[in-house]
């Protein structure tokens, strides 16, 4: 019989996570307890990282073309919450969630997103416009 | 995905505000070289990061794993196709395979080299460091200084280079701790680079290994050879001698353009006046030399054998592999892969000058049919596979030193399939090959 981890987020709401699911979290993993809060991170976000990780759990091959599906389709959303995303798998050190969260950041910056940009606009020089943009921004 | 303008300063703002530096570093280490450079300017404290070994090591660490297993990032020693009538020489440089797309490099601070007029040698790329030795001899203009005749022809460059950064450095050349009269005969001339991994990342070692004759007095004959060598490190910055030296007996000659460095040794073919063949090697970790025998029935200079004098020694599966042409029963020619084993086993023992000499099991690991790579010319593997390149038929073939461009294929042994791996139409000729990963080290 699996046990069963209770996640509890900053707005006091509680998620259940099977074992499988839960060791998916290195945090949780090196824990004594089966109750962990996650400070910082509302239920929401929280909830949305027990989904992953019971996705995860669930399917064995993580190559699977449907499970990559999957994957595009959870980091697909929009920035301030990919970095709410990133700040709770960070905390709970699930690994596999930091990197696809975070190679999908990579892949929003990368220089191919600014050529598209600099194509759109081909009168604006874009790196000048972003330096001048983080200037007035105080950096 | 679309994004706009706004949202590309946005992102930019909210990482370079509050970020926790490790995931900052997830974040970058998985961009390319060329989207870094251009965020250098977004904060202090981002370009210490990119400057910083641990970062370096890291983008290093997740660009080299993520390789992709179907398509090969590949660079090539090249020549870009021209016409000598059209004042369009054909330029030597450097060609990157990267998603199946060739793009030529023309070297840093050396735009113009040509085959007619240059040497280019692709000592060796590792961690996104690239090593070539070049042999000038249009662009030089001599100097006042008194030069030795033929030194004054032309110049020697030891270049430095990360292609993804644009970084390069001319290294310091070489003193030579021999008499003129034996610098005279030093004709062969070897390099080897790679990266030391032992504390930091940036850290390369290159090597200069050469022949003279005897330091003997008594040797009239010249019975014996030796191979010394020097060793360049890059937190250094200077050129050191290296203690072990090897003589080897009854020398004729060596095949320079065979010199292959794998797994940080460097091997090379060189024949006796018997027509004995042997491997030599030295290791740039330990810095010694040693002598290899060959199997017996490749033991023999075999003068019909084209592939002997000039194919270098390639790479099985991480041992040295000599390939030879041999002929089977129904005179059909085949190529053989003579792969050696590298485990403790192999006996060795040291000859009287205190030299290794090893005697390892040869196996023959591959025989692909002649026929199968008529018309191709085999440049180098990659993975398990090999890579061929063949010449375009060329209806404008001007003059005679017209370059002709050539397809890029790679040959499965396994199922017998050869698929062409370049897709652009550029015109290009490869020469030499080395595995490439884009890397931020610093020159």
């Amino acid at each position: 019989m699996s046990r069963v981890f209770k996640l509890k987020s900053s707005d006091n709401e509680t998620f259940e996570v099977e074992e499988a699911a839960a060791l998916l979290s290195e945090t949780i993993k090196s824990s004594s307890s089966t109750e962990i809060t996650v400070p910082n991170v509302k239920a929401e976000i929280l909830g949305k990282v027990v989904e992953w990780c019971n996705k995860h759990a669930e399917s064995e091959d993580t190559k699977d073309q449907l499970i990559k599906e999957w994957d595009a389709e959870f980091v697909s959303v929009d920035q301030h919450v990919l970095f709410k995303l990133i700040t709770a798998a960070d905390y709970l050190q699930i690994k596999e969630l930091v990197d696809q969260l975070t190679q999908r950041v990579g892949d929003m910056i990368k220089a191919k997103t600014l050529k598209t940009v600099e194509m759109t606009y081909p009168t604006f020089n874009v790196e000048r416009e972003v330096q001048e943009e983080l200037k007035s921004l105080g950096f | 995905m679309e994004t706009s303008r706004s949202q590309v300063v946005e992102l930019s703002y909210t990482l370079a505000l509050g970020i926790p530096e490790n995931i900052l570093v997830e974040i970058l280490s998985k961009l390319p070289v060329k989207s870094l450079l251009r965020f250098l300017c977004v904060s202090q404290e981002w370009h210490a990061l990119t400057k910083s070994s641990y970062f370096i090591a890291r983008h290093l660490v997740h660009h080299s794993s993520c390789s992709d297993q179907i398509r090969p990032c590949l660079l090539f020693l090249s020549s870009l196709a021209g016409n000598f009538e059209d004042d369009c020489k054909p330029r030597l440089g450097f060609s990157l395979l990267r998603d199946e797309e060739i793009t030529f490099l023309g070297l840093p601070s050396l735009p113009n080299l040509t085959i007619k007029t240059a040497a280019l040698k692709l000592v060796g790329s590792s961690n996104g460091l690239v090593f070539c030795h070049v042999i000038d001899t249009e662009n030089w203009t001599s100097t006042t200084e008194e030069k030795h005749d033929i030194a004054s022809r032309f110049r020697e460059l030891l270049l430095v280079w990360n292609p993804a950064t644009q970084q390069f450095r001319c290294l310091p050349e070489p003193k030579n701790n021999i008499s003129l009269e034996q610098e005279e005969e030093a004709t062969s001339v070897l390099f080897a680079f790679d990266c030391v991994h032992d504390h930091d990342i940036s850290e390369y070692k290159l090597v200069r290994v050469f022949s003279h004759g005897s330091d003997d007095p008594t040797d009239h004959g010249k019975e014996v050879t030796t191979f010394e060598a020097q060793v360049f490190i890059r937190s250094t910055n200077s050129w050191r001698q290296v203690k072990d030296k090897l003589a080897f007996p009854s020398y004729k000659s060596c095949f320079e353009s065979t010199a292959t460095t794998l797994n940080g040794v460097l091997y090379w073919k060189v024949v006796q006046k018997s027509d004995e063949c042997y491997v030599l090697s030295f290791s740039l970790h330990e810095e010694v030399f040693s002598i290899i025998q060959l199997p017996i029935c490749i033991r023999y200079l075999n003068r019909d054998d084209y592939n002997w004098t000039t194919v270098p020694l390639y790479s099985w599966k991480d041992s040295p592999a000599i390939v030879v042409t041999d002929y089977s029963a129904n005179g059909n020619p085949n190529i053989v892969f003579w792969v050696m084993s590298t485990n403790e086993e192999s006996k060795s023992n040291t000859n009287e000058s205190g030299t290794q000499m090893r005697t390892p099991t040869w196996v023959q690991q591959v025989r692909l049919k002649y026929s199968v790579l008529d018309g191709f010319g085999m440049i180098g593997r990659w993975k398990d596979q090999f890579l061929f390149t063949s010449k375009k038929t060329n209806e404008a073939a001007g003059a005679t030193d017209d370059i002709e461009p050539e397809d890029l294929f790679l040959y499965d042994p396994r199922s017998d399939t050869k698929r062409k791996i370049v897709k652009h139409a550029v015109r290009i000729k490869f020469i030499q090959v080395e595995n490439y990963v884009e890397s931020l080290l610093p020159v």
